[in-house]
Formats: C-alpha cells, sequence, structure tokens
C-alpha cells in the first residue's frame, strides 16, 4: 500500500507561488484562506531558501491526537482527512500543527472561528467523491480521479512532490546524489517519524 | 364558569407559543479517539489495486524530470 506524503525540494524551489495559485484555483479556496504557501529562510541574502509548505499528511498527525471531537481520520494511504460536520473550530489543531496548516475561514466574537480547514492532498472530504457539496465544502477530490495534488503536479521545476513516499525518496535521493551535498529533507522527519530515513525505512 | 371561560379563551393561546420551547436534551457523545463521521467513499476505492496503479503511473508522467 502507498503511503502518500509532500516532498519540497529547497534547492529547486524558485518561489514563484505556482503551488499557492494552482492550489487556489483547482480547490475554488475563500479570500483569506491559503492551504499552501511558500516560506523563504533567509529573504534576500545569499544562499536563501524556499519552501513550499501545507499539511504534510503527518504519519502520527499532532492535529487529530489533540482533536476533542476527533474529526479527523485517515486514508489507508496516509492522506488525513477531516469532517466538517464535527468540527466545532476550538483551534486546537492549529496549536497542535508544527506546519501551521489547519485554517480558519471566519473571524468573529468570542473566538468564533468557524470550520476549520486545510489541504487534502486534493483528496476532497466525506461526501460523494467529485460531488457539488464535496466540492464546495472540502474542494476538488483529484485523488478519486486518478490524478495527483494540483500544487505538486504544476511545479515547473518538480521541486514539490507528492506522491508514494517511496516513490518520492527515490526521486530526491537520486538528485541529491547527482547534485552532491547534504540531504535537505525539510520537514520530513518531523511529519513522517525522526526514526524514518529518507527512504521510508526504519533507522 | 361564565366568568373563568373568558380567561380560558385567553390563557390557552398565550401557554401554546411556549410549547415550542421544548429543547432535546439528550447531548453528542462521542468515544476518544474515534471518528465518528460519515464514511468516505474514497476509502473504499483506495483498496483498489488498479486505483494504485492508476496514481504510481500519474506520479511517473509528472513528477519526473522531463
Amino acid at each position: 500500500m502507498a503511503r502518500m506524503k509532500f516532498l519540497c525540494d529547497a534547492e529547486r524551489c524558485i518561489e514563484c507561488n505556482a503551488c499557492v495559485v494552482a492550489c487556489n484555483n483547482e480547490n475554488d479556496v475563500p479570500w483569506g484562506i491559503n492551504r499552501r504557501r511558500v516560506l523563504t529562510l533567509n529573504d534576500g541574502e545569499p544562499g536563501e531558501k524556499s519552501i513550499s509548505v501545507a499539511c504534510m499528511h503527518c504519519t502520527d498527525a499532532p492535529c487529530a491526537a489533540v482533536c476533542p471531537v476527533d474529526c479527523f481520520y485517515t486514508t489507508t494511504d496516509g492522506i488525513v482527512l477531516h469532517d466538517k460536520d464535527i468540527c466545532i473550530g476550538c483551534g486546537y489543531c492549529f496549536y497542535a500543527c508544527p506546519f501551521g496548516a489547519p485554517q480558519f475561514p471566519e473571524q468573529e466574537a468570542f473566538g468564533v472561528r468557524g470550520k476549520m480547514d486545510k489541504c487534502t492532498f486534493c483528496a476532497g472530504g466525506p461526501p460523494e467523491d467529485n460531488s457539488v457539496e464535496e466540492y464546495e465544502r472540502y474542494g476538488a477530490n483529484r485523488i478519486a480521479e486518478g490524478k495527483l495534488p494540483a500544487c505538486a503536479e504544476m511545479c515547473s521545476t518538480k521541486a514539490l512532490l507528492a506522491g508514494d513516499g517511496e516513490l518520492v525518496a527515490d526521486i530526491y535521493l537520486t538528485r541529491v546524489l547527482k547534485r552532491s551535498g547534504r540531504p535537505d529533507t525539510w520537514g520530513w522527519q518531523k511529519a513522517y517519524g525522526a526514526g524514518l530515513t529518507v527512504s521510508g525505512e526504519a533507522s | 364558569m361564565t366568568v373563568r371561560a373568558p380567561w380560558a379563551v385567553l390563557l390557552v393561546p398565550a401557554l401554546l407559543p411556549l410549547a415550542g420551547c421544548y429543547e432535546e436534551l439528550t447531548p453528542a457523545y462521542y468515544e476518544p479517539g474515534e471518528y465518528k463521521g460519515e464514511q468516505d467513499p474514497l476509502l473504499d476505492k483506495l483498496e483498489h489495486r488498479e486505483m494504485q496503479d492508476e496514481l504510481e503511473q500519474r506520479f511517473d508522467r509528472t513528477a519526473r524530470d522531463r
């Protein structure tokens, strides 16, 4: 069984934000919400690095661990999804997530934030696959159509990789060996476990 | 009796709106750590080998360098 993972190759990311635009366009994300964003480390200095960040679909997702109403579920290939009918908008997941993935559409009195929204790996949510209801509430379900997340497929430099962890690691290792230097798998160990190597095997 | 009848006529309509104030007092109960929401149909689809193959082929087409 595949284990879906994201990996952003910081050596290749050119901060074009095409992944952000692709995500917003594909999922018709409302204003004020960015399921994905590009962060630049040491911006403007020599050797700056950019990385594209969204929900990493963690192996042991901290958002799911702290959710008081257990609105999270994980697909058999490791995509972390949630049910907006159950979400109470408490924001615990936002505090628990090391990647700042959970987003809230509202900002009102008494801490009302609305239902949490986050990257779904373009896998939609609980409603019928590719139905209008699913699209309006969770966005596109490309996985059900046999496609991969729009952000990764749109990436012109192939910096952002999304798919089976074994295949992603294979491509990344080939690149590192070709260009030499240390592998810089930003967020990989935090999301998928400190005891895992880049190939996904236990060390 | 003849004096109380008009009061009763007024009292009944006055009490009727209160009949709508009943509230279901059974709270939602969740087992900790167990997803209780609607089943996602995608979960069944992902079990099929064809689906996995399709995603792998898609990855080969889109993620590898041109």
